[in-house]
């Protein structure tokens, strides 16, 4: 019965983003794409050559940049017999991991795109409205180590609450940054001060900052594209020190993409539905421990930053700026 | 040579095999000690130890045992069809009768596999009464030979002859088949050696108008039921699927049923296959053996693995085969009496030894190693929840792998212990633990209780040894 | 103070980082705890706050740092507590909390991957199998079990040396590594004199001594007794040795046996001439040695060791012991003309051979650990004359308890010793610490008023003279014991060695 460990458990792909479609025209039969990173019960890491981290996902993973999700009818994929370090293949339309696991392209599947907003003009008092929604819910949250403290303190006025000091620190730097952003003084120094801050896997200030930059490619009107091209001109993104899976989760960011997570959420602070925006910041705050949170924070805070120069009034928020970013 | 100076620069964390006095005076030392439940391995049998120690150190045994367990947790157990034993069977033949347990000669046989020998023979049309069945027996014109050895498993008895319908369960990951009869319910049934015509009949309608029915529903289903599922969610509704298949057989009736509707054949016959179904709460456990039995088999012939794929009694001996020994060299030695509750009216001696190959479950992980999840088990065979749970844990001591698609409730949905390894078995002296029932050793009474039980640990010296001498 | 605590390449999921964080803030005496990713930002956040360390400094991108700034240590190893807590996997926790104590090395090692010891009392003949299965797991072993053949013994040293692992034992019953007592063994104070020694109450001894003298000790490495024949070859106190000779935390170095084989002797004399420590070398009952090199120093008594080793860490304390001299000259006109004998029953084997050694000399004695064919008991339960008996030898503990853990074994020789007319002084002594019973003068006392009173109704004085060996930091109260003792007129020494001289003086 020996030979019949060659068979591979084969599981079909729901949908693969751009880069899985480099990866696999770019190479020919049997191709090395890399090596697996990492493997959880509902995703399997691997990096390419280049360090770059592709994660494979199961049906119930929210969509992202670098996500190839796969309908694994619930099986724990920790269970097949793969390991770390196992090689990535590609086989026509199927990708081979290690010598069990064989994904395939099949008629169903399909490309999957940052989702971008269709809506024109936005209802200023709606918008209100879900921030003072998202106040008020996000005050009941535990949650501990990351920026909420600067939330609470700096924009609700709320000082019944003992910080640690990394969440001080955390609240200094914010400051500092949405200063030097509003007095459009934006300066590699108070940038930088903030990547690799914080606790968890992802630093907070890294995610405060991922949630805020995709906040300005959602919503990219005039004003947050001249924002963010500050930003991302003050970012060396090879030379922060920060976590690698930090390192990667900004790189997307700054490049304008951004996940399903973070778009619902800002999609349903645009819109006149509770139940909508619950739901979607739930999904968001189930992210990590603290770093759903403080993408959140980082987005009101941009969205925020927007209202405040009512360029969401006037806006375009550029369609074409993201069918370009389709094309590439 | 720095180590010693390493130790000095570190709090020391100890484990402590012996006296607890020493433990005790480590703890108060405020020390990290474990207090390990030592106890001499192999029963103390050194040469035994010596064999263990130098199996246990190679690297390839290890890597086999890992190999074994996934092709068993991997396996992806499908009911594909209902047939006639001759037509899929390998190696059936019209004069072969298989039986459950590893090989024994007419002779030897007990009481209920007797019983239900003479059975098939009068249900086969080749003997009209019992004086003839023996007869024909011993003239020697009847080949026997254990289910196990066929791809086949049987409950009790476990006596399969050439007519006689079998589920077809077929591994969808590695390809290979398995089969197992119908389960004919509680009472008066061939598998505790009954042959009376009652008996007889209710074969005689399953092949005829059960099969029939059943097969054109499976043929309808998108490529067969799906066994694994069915068993995953009944250990979450407290089936532990050997002595408790309640919630599974509702499951499998609620999958079933709208195929059955909808097969072309007189709604009177429809009914009476439902109901038959329906009526029988261990209908499942004739699925749940043979999807155990594809998964095992798939893990078998492993080189340098010491994971045991049978276990299995035929009410005599008992029978291990391990994975990486040959394909059907049994290890075997006399069985055990089960030990638990008697049905009202009936005492300890009325009691056959273990029989039956439905500790396949076992082997794949789940009967006694899930019964921790099947509370209302605990009054079927005796002790008490806190005695199931502990069973099911203390399992996790001799097995290699966790079944993360087995998971059991009451530990947290922790995967059951799988992938029974020799090794282990003897080292610690513990014993993989079966959930199982008692058939009377009288041909034809039933069922008389039911129990645990555990393997003799002289088949696992006997596989070890054995082992050892292959690995020279 | 400071302290941090990194973890390489740590990817635990935030969840049970933060709730670290939590739970170690809630601490009591915690004063600051910062639990992260050491990320520039981050350590130069430590930086600022004053909680940085070298160790926290060093660190890169994907290690987890978790420092923490505490009262004191105490506070500092409570909050350590959670970390280790909650950095298990929780399949882990379910497990520690499962059915029963693992059952085998390699099971136990599931629940504490970085255990560095084990301490090994089973049978002796599965002994060897386990301590090799020890050893080939990285961890140090202590090998209390006895019956372990020379064999078996030979080849776990070796591979202890070869993985620079330290084997103490078989038949080792005292240890203490970084101040922690390892089977029986006193507490005493931490200093900076390391002894490797193959005998266990040789080993007690010493360390008592040296406490009581003011010093203290570093580590106690115990060899078992065969370490030093001629078959091992010395392999464990010479590991011992050279392990001391490396460790900062020891200045000087006694090594504790009986007279070893000629050949391994030559063979630790050629290693300690290596050392730059001085060395004191006590061999019992050994011949003076030439010595040849100022940093050895030989000595053939336990006290002598102690004293010797704390004299040359600079510590000086003097002696008060000569108030016993006038109760002598009382004590001996207690006796009548027939007392002329003494018996000592002893429960620790090398305590019995010093005090043999010292008295051979004047005394013909009879004694169970006698080499010499004239001097050996050969019927335990039959002697006359002065005799020494070794209680823990395995002729007097077959199937018993040994007298260290069980002192009442010993109850009914004290009357045995009271009814004979020609005795007139008992020696005992009394080992306390870690492992010994909890009360030994305690459960002893009854017996000794009683062979007292045995001896004054047949017309006689029964002198006992006793030694505790023990400190005060003992957790069978020090004290105590010694009250309990002295309120019965026992004689207290100071030492084994002065016990034995007292029996000398009393005697002669």
């Amino acid at each position: 019965m020996t030979e019949n460990v060659l068979k591979y458990i084969e599981l079909n792909i729901i949908s693969y983003d751009e880069e899985f479609v480099k990866i696999l025209n770019q190479h020919q039969e049997l191709y090395n794409l890399g090596k697996v990173h990492s493997i959880y019960t509902k995703t399997i890491n691997f990096i390419d050559k280049h360090h770059e981290l592709y994660t494979i996902a199961s049906e119930n993973i929210a969509n992202g940049p670098y996500f190839l999700i796969i309908n694994t009818g619930g099986i724990d994929l920790k269970s097949i017999d793969l390991e770390v370090g196992d090689p990535i293949k590609a086989v026509g339309n199927s990708i081979l991991i290690g010598t069990h696991l064989k994904i395939n392209i099949v008629a169903g599947s399909y490309l999957w795109t940052p989702k971008v907003l269709n809506q024109d003009s936005f209802n200023m008092s709606i918008l209100r409205q879900n921030i003072s929604y998202f106040n008020k819910i996000i005050v009941d949250k535990q949650s501990i180590c990351g920026c909420k403290y600067y939330y609470l303190k700096s924009i609700l006025n709320i000082n019944n609450y003992k910080p640690q000091i990394i969440e001080k620190e955390l609240a200094k730097k914010i400051g500092v940054f949405l200063e030097d952003i509003e007095l459009d003084n934006i300066c590699q120094e108070s940038i930088n001060s903030l990547i690799g801050l914080g606790v968890g896997l992802t630093p907070s200030g890294d995610d405060f900052l991922v949630g805020f930059v995709s906040v300005l490619s959602i919503i990219a009107n005039n004003y947050a594209n001249t924002i963010k091209k500050k930003i991302i001109s003050s970012i060396n993104i090879n030379v922060i020190s920060t976590t690698d899976v930090s390192r990667k989760m900004l790189r997307i960011a700054l490049s304008g993409k951004y996940g399903d997570s973070i778009f619902n959420f800002v999609n349903a602070l645009l819109q006149n539905n509770k139940k909508l925006l619950n739901y979607s910041l739930e999904e968001l705050l189930s992210i990590g421990s603290s770093s759903g949170m403080d993408l959140a924070i980082g987005i009101i805070m941009g969205i925020i930053l927007l209202m405040k120069n009512k360029s969401l009034g006037e806006l375009r928020y550029g369609k074409d700026a993201n069918k370009k970013k389709c094309l590439l | 040579m720095e180590n010693i100076n390493d130790l000095f620069l570190h709090e020391l964390k100890i484990l402590n095999l012996g006296t607890s006095n020493f433990s005790d005076d480590l703890i108060e030392q405020n020390q990290e000690v474990i207090q390990l439940d030592w106890m001499p391995a192999a029963n103390g049998n050194v040469k035994l130890l010596n064999i263990i120690d130098r199996i246990s150190d190679k690297n390839e045994v290890q890597k086999a045992n890992k190999n074994t367990v996934k092709i068993m947790i991997n396996s992806q157990p499908v009911l594909v069809d209902i047939q006639r034993a001759l037509d899929v069977i390998p190696g059936m033949k019209e004069n072969m009768i298989l039986h459950a347990g590893p090989p024994i000669e007419w002779e030897r046989m007990a009481g209920p596999m007797r019983g239900a020998i003479i059975g098939a023979l009068i249900y086969e049309g080749l003997a009209s009464n019992e004086d003839e069945a023996i007869k024909i027996v011993e003239s020697g014109k009847i080949e026997f030979a254990p289910c196990h050895e066929h791809g086949a498993v049987g409950p009790m008895a476990g006596i399969i002859s050439s007519s006689m319908p079998v589920h077809v369960i077929y591994n969808k990951t590695y390809g290979n088949y398995g089969y197992c009869t119908v389960n004919e319910g509680l009472g008066k049934v061939l598998r505790y050696g009954a042959f009376d015509e009652e008996v007889v009949n209710r074969l005689k309608w399953i092949e005829r108008e059960f099969a029939p029915t059943l097969n054109k529903a499976i043929k309808l289903t998108e490529g067969g039921i799906d066994i694994k599922a069915l068993i995953s969610q009944a250990v979450h509704m407290g089936d532990e699927c050997h002595n408790r298949n309640k919630a599974a057989t509702s499951l499998f009736f609620r999958e079933i049923t709208s195929y059955i509707i909808s097969v072309d054949v007189d709604l009177e016959v429809k009914k009476r296959v439902l109901e038959f179904i329906k009526k029988n709460e261990h209908y499942f456990l004739n699925l749940s053996m043979p999807a155990c039995k594809v998964s095992t088999d798939a893990a078998h012939g492993i080189e340098h693995s010491t994971i045991v794929t049978t276990l299995s009694r035929n009410g005599v001996d008992f029978g291990i085969r391990v994975s990486g020994l040959g394909e059907n060299q049994w290890f075997i030695a006399p069985a055990n009496m089960v030990k638990g509750l008697m049905f009202p009216g009936f005492k300890e001696a009325d009691a056959s030894p273990d029989i039956g190959d439905s500790a396949i479950t076992e082997t794949m992980g789940i009967g006694g190693f899930a019964m921790g999840g099947s509370p209302a088990i605990v009054q079927f065979v005796g002790g008490t929840v806190k005695d199931a749970i502990g069973y099911s844990e203390l399992m996790y001591e001799i097995t290699t792998g966790e079944n993360s698609n087995y998971s059991i409730p009451t530990l947290d949905f922790r995967g059951s212990a799988i992938g029974i390894d020799m090794i282990k078995v003897m080292e610690k002296g513990i014993l993989p633990i079966i959930n199982t029932g008692m058939a009377h050793n009288v041909a034809g009474i039933g069922q008389v209780g039911a129990g645990l039980v555990n393997p003799p640990m002289e088949c696992f010296e006997k596989a070890i040894l054995e082992f050892d001498k292959q690995c020279k | 103070m400071e302290k941090t605590l990194i973890r390489k390449n740590a990817y635990y999921d935030s969840v049970t980082l933060m709730s670290l964080s939590s739970k170690i803030l809630g601490v009591a005496g915690v004063q600051e705890a910062v639990i992260s990713m050491a990320t520039d930002m981050n350590k130069e956040l430590l930086q600022n706050v004053g909680l940085a360390t070298e160790e926290s400094n060093s660190a890169v991108n994907n290690d987890l740092i978790i420092a923490i700034r505490a009262k004191d240590d105490e506070v500092y190893n409570e909050a350590l507590k959670f970390v280790d807590e909650l950095l298990v996997s929780k399949n882990k926790e379910r497990e520690v909390k499962g059915f029963e104590n693992p059952k085998t090395i390699d099971d136990a090692l599931g629940y504490m991957s970085d255990a560095n010891m084990a301490v090994i009392s089973v049978p002796g003949q599965y002994a060897a199998r386990e301590a090799k299965k020890a050893l080939k797991n990285g961890l140090h072993v202590m090998l209390f079990s006895d019956n372990v053949s020379l064999e078996e013994e030979k080849e776990i040293k070796e591979l202890g040396r070869d993985k620079g692992l330290l084997v103490m034992g078989p038949d080792c019953g005292t240890a203490m590594i970084n101040g922690v007592g390892l089977c029986f063994s006193n507490k005493v104070r931490q200093g900076n004199i390391g002894l490797v020694g193959a005998s266990g109450t040789g080993l007690q001894e010493v360390m008592v001594q040296v406490h009581k003298l003011g010093g203290g000790i570093s580590q106690a490495i115990g060899t078992g007794g065969r370490d030093l024949s001629i078959e091992i070859g010395g392999i464990m106190m010479l590991e011992g040795l050279k392990a001391l000779s490396r460790d900062e935390g020891t200045d000087v170095i006694v090594l504790i046996s009986k007279p070893p084989a000629k050949q391994v002797e030559e063979e630790i004399l050629k290693e300690t001439g290596l050392v730059n420590k001085p060395v004191v070398i006590c061999f019992i009952d050994g011949d003076e040695i030439k010595q040849k090199n100022d940093n050895i120093h030989f000595v053939n008594r336990l006290y002598d060791a102690a004293k010797k080793a704390t004299d040359l860490t600079g510590i000086n304390q003097s002696e008060t012991n000569d108030n016993n001299i006038k109760i002598f000259e009382e004590l001996k006109r207690m006796l009548n003309h027939e007392q002329k004998h003494f018996r000592g029953l002893f429960c620790g084997g090398t305590l019995c051979a010093e005090a043999f050694s010292v008295l051979r000399g004047k005394f013909e004695i009879k004694s169970n650990i006698a080499k010499e064919e004239n001097e050996k008991l050969h019927d335990i339960n039959n002697y006359t004359g002065n005799a020494l008996l070794d209680l823990g030898e395995d002729e007097f503990t077959r199937g018993k308890p040994h007298p260290m853990i069980e002192p009442s074994l010993r109850l009914e020789k004290i009357i045995k010793q009271a009814k004979d007319k020609e005795v007139g002084v008992i020696l005992m002594d009394f080992v306390l610490g870690y492992g010994s019973h909890k009360d030994p003068a305690g459960v002893s006392i009854e017996t000794i008023r009683e062979a007292k009173s045995i001896a004054k109704s047949a017309g006689r004085n029964l002198i006992f003279v006793a030694y505790i060996c023990g400190t005060d930091l003992d957790k069978q109260n020090y004290d105590k014991q010694r009250e309990t003792l002295d309120e019965e007129g026992v004689i207290l020494a100071e030492s084994n060695l002065e016990a034995a001289n007292i029996v000398m003086e009393l005697l002669s």
